[in-house]
């Protein structure tokens, strides 16, 4: 953390990163994320290994020398598979609660902005969505929509709108009351200005705070459906659907394929779990304790 | 690998020839068009009516009851186990803010929400009963010699007792343990996480610092006036998140191949049986919505300022 000695007060964004910065459990939730990240985007040159060859004379190596973390059925590189697996597990998630949040916020702010009718439909679907387990509720939608990684993504999606949608609603019944709102309806500007200029950016940090919070979640989830064959199909190198590949070889001994790959899940589900109790933490001081 | 046409799955991949696949067709009605198909299963259901299922052959309902009690035993038994275990680790967690205890017990809590349950119930059948041999074989609810207890509730642990069977009661609880222990470990991460927030947030509060003041000890402190105040933050949470718990379960029936609505599902998913899939689909949801209201309610035993007239 930079500290420049003897400086005016500090500006809101500074004192929030030195708080965050204090809290070290946070910081290293961020570097695990991080660090996902970067093994994502470069694992071509990472992994030595192509993750998807397969290699019959190399078949369920166990961790060794040549192959780090063993092979699997096909004699492919586990540890090149997880490599590449960042790719896909991250990007499912992001992906997932990108498009959630993508179709909850607009569809909270519009339910709060115009009330009536809108907050009544889009209240009620968002309860029965609300009504069904998460898994079981992805579970049924993606097996509705067939397997296939756009699918299992567009059924995490599904589950994840009504959380969106009902604190966009909350914050946009407050904000439509503000004084700046009313001006610039006073100035003339449209309804789709108003909600897109003035109200969607000031709810945007309830939703940035409940989307890293949610992120872990989402990656258990799309692991989950990968597990049970919706989702990643082979031979994608995607954790859970690794998980599942190794699944029938632990009861032979070989327990190396199924259990890296859902190491590699906890450690990215640990990160955005520290990280989003951190920004929690930031946003509502009433709740970190200090004794 | 989910194919797309349950009568091609049904009949076998080679077997089909395209009349056999087209009769099949119209009598399971996948012929019609599909708000005609929604109409139907619409107006069977409320008629009690959930259809038919294709890879057990029997009506989804009668397969639904049949799964249904390993399902309450099992889950039950981890709500036990995650309450035994993580309402104590959260009060020592809060009594003793930032020493070792809580520091442990809060990265356990974490790590135990971190991890995917399917991935932990595979190591548990790996080292306990594959390498070490000190768990059964994940056979489902009983080792494959033994004869359950006959139906009462058939919930296994129950039964046996009510039919004065207590031989069976030792394998019904051994066989439930380690899926239980499993799908608990979210659980006890979270109800770690709830009460030790609610009960550093309520030692903070005045009427504790004026018990301490009368001299009442640590202890009564903690037990008489933090830890019912404390409940009742932790029962709200507790009860929206218990989706968490069914979630887990359906891929920790799967894991140990234990009998109950969870299994069901997913077997139905791969044979692309949807009545039984919105069956059980809805069967879940009916539970969860019936747990939050008893959630709701129970507000009442906890806090004697709510009443329901």
């Amino acid at each position: 953390m930079r500290e420049v000695p003897g400086r005016a007060p500090a500006a809101p964004i500074d004192l929030l990163l030195r708080r965050f910065g204090r809290n070290s459990l946070s910081v290293a939730g961020l570097a695990i994320i991080v660090l996902w990240t970067v093994v994502g985007l470069a694992s071509p040159w990472l992994s030595t290994r192509d993750p998807i060859e397969v290699d019959v004379g190399a078949r369920l190596q166990p961790p060794g020398l040549a192959h780090w973390l063993g092979t699997d059925f096909y004699g492919r590189d586990v540890l090149s598979r997880i490599l590449y697996g960042a790719r896909y597990d991250l990007a499912i998630a992001v992906a997932a609660v990108g498009l959630a949040a993508g179709a909850g916020v607009p569809l909270g702010v519009l339910a709060g902005y115009y009330g009536r009718l809108v907050d009544d439909v889009v209240m009620r679907a968002s309860d029965v969505l609300l009504a069904f387990p998460s898994l079981v509720l992805a579970l049924a939608l993606a097996s509705a929509l067939g397997p296939g990684l756009w699918k299992a993504i567009t059924a995490v999606a599904i589950v994840g709108i009504a959380g969106y949608s009902r604190l966009a609603r909350g914050s946009t019944l407050a904000l439509r009351e503000e004084a700046y709102v009313e001006a610039a309806r006073a100035e003339g500007a449209s309804d789709p200005r108003i909600m897109i200029r003035y109200i969607i950016p000031n709810l945007m940090s309830p939703i940035v705070v409940r989307a890293t919070l949610g992120m872990g979640f989402t990656v258990l989830l799309a692991a989950g459906l990968s597990f049970v064959g919706l989702g990643a199909q082979p031979p994608t190198p995607e954790w859970g659907a690794m998980i599942n590949e190794g699944r029938n070889q632990l009861v032979t001994g070989v327990w190396w394929v199924s259990t890296f790959p859902g190491l590699a899940i906890m450690s990215v589900v640990l990160g955005f779990n520290l990280l989003g109790d951190g920004i929690r933490d930031l946003m509502d001081p009433r709740g970190s304790v200090r004794v | 690998m989910v194919p797309g046409d349950p009568a091609r799955l049904y009949l076998g991949e080679a077997a089909a020839g395209d009349q056999v696949v087209e009769a099949l067709h119209r009598q399971w009605g996948l012929d019609r068009p599909l708000p005609a198909q929604y109409a139907y299963y619409v107006r069977n259901l409320v008629q009690g009516n959930l259809g038919f299922s294709i890879h057990s052959g029997r009506p989804v309902a009668e397969d639904l009851t049949h799964f249904l009690p390993a399902t309450a035993e099992l889950s039950l038994a981890s709500f036990l186990i995650a309450i035994a275990i993580g309402i104590p680790l959260g009060v020592l967690s809060g009594a003793r803010v930032n020493t070792l205890a809580d520091h442990s017990s809060r990265v356990g809590s974490l790590l135990f929400l971190s991890m995917p349950s399917f991935w932990f119930g595979l190591i548990v059948i790996y080292a306990g009963y594959f390498v070490l041999g000190w768990l059964p074989a994940p056979t489902g609810r009983l080792g494959l010699t033994d004869v359950p207890p006959p139906t009462i509730t058939g919930i296994y642990t129950l039964d046996s007792l009510l039919t004065g069977r207590p031989a069976v009661l030792g394998p019904a609880l051994w066989y439930l343990l380690p899926p239980a222990v499993t799908l608990a470990l979210p659980s006890i991460g979270l109800v770690v996480r709830l009460v030790r927030t609610s009960i550093v947030e309520v030692l903070g509060q005045d009427y504790v610092r004026t018990a301490r003041a009368k001299g009442v000890a640590t202890r009564g402190v903690l037990y008489r006036h933090a830890f019912r105040n404390a409940l009742i933050p932790t029962v709200t949470v507790l009860g929206v998140q218990i989706g968490l718990l069914f979630s887990g379960n359906v891929l920790v029936e799967t894991v140990f191949a234990w009998p109950g609505v969870g299994s069901y599902l997913v077997t139905s998913i791969q044979w692309l049986d949807y009545s039984a899939v919105m069956g059980s689909t809805l069967l879940f949801a009916a539970i969860f919505v019936a747990v939050n209201l008893l959630v709701d309610l129970s507000y009442a035993l906890l806090d004697p300022r709510i009443h329901y007239a």
